[in-house]
């Protein structure tokens, strides 16, 4: 085992990480140990592929905590982008106009299977960190990709 | 693919954990497959869509929903739904 990974599991064990982060740090180290011939690890920085968007809510209400935690494996993702190509052009029209009025500039036939994997890339570098501290609710919301 | 929803609630006291399998939907469905697969054909070659490609995507969909974990809880009910 890894000095690094006995670390994570030694946060763990004392209560400083929770077992979601630190099973998020476990699998950042995995992504950057490559280990060699003779046994060390070397911190190489690798481009690995994401295949799970994740939200988090984590949130204080007035009934009491809430918590969510979603799972969206990016294949799904892409099959459904896939779906948008097999609306009919007369109901695509229709989605447009509609999501126009929601103020949603974007057009169906414009999202095509080559553009896909450029858009899940960019996913894998989008962090959204949202904190909401009302009166009564507190709420943080994290979304990403591993 | 296994697909698990779970549901816990606190009732009377007691916290209940309730794993509805829905692999026996797809008990229910699949004979149903050979009815509703020939009209999926003709809708989508009246709508000039390719019935393979339709075919093809509905697959990846439901391909798509291995490792799909949507976890809910709040203190008195807590949704687990998870594709396996």
């Amino acid at each position: 085992m890894s000095e690094s990974r006995r670390k994570v599991l030694e946060m763990l064990a004392q209560g400083k990480v929770n077992a979601d982060q630190a099973e998020r740090l476990i699998a950042a180290l995995e992504k950057d140990e490559v280990v060699n011939g003779s046994g060390v690890a070397t911190e190489v920085r690798q481009t690995t592929k994401f295949k799970y968007l994740r939200v988090l809510v984590d949130g204080v209400e007035e009934g009491g905590p809430v918590k969510v935690n979603v799972r969206v494996p990016l294949q799904l993702l892409r099959a459904g982008v896939k779906l948008a190509s097999l609306i009919p052009t007369q109901a695509q029209d229709s989605v447009n106009e509609a999501l126009r009025r929601e103020g949603i500039g974007l057009d169906l036939a414009q999202i095509k299977p080559e553009n896909l994997e450029e858009v899940i890339d960019s996913l894998g570098e989008l962090t959204v960190d949202v904190d909401v501290d009302d009166h009564t609710d507190k709420m943080k919301v994290r979304v990403f990709c591993e | 693919m296994v697909g698990v929803v779970a549901l816990r609630t606190q009732a009377a006291g007691r916290r209940w954990w309730i794993p509805l399998p829905l692999f026996l939907l797809w008990l229910v469905l699949l004979p149903l497959a050979v009815v509703w697969l020939p009209a999926l054909v003709i809708v989508s070659l009246v709508l000039e869509i390719n019935p393979w490609r339709v075919l093809t995507i509905s697959w990846q969909l439901l391909a798509g929903l291995r490792n799909l974990r949507v976890q809910l809880e709040e203190r008195e009910v807590d949704v687990h739904l998870m594709f396996f």
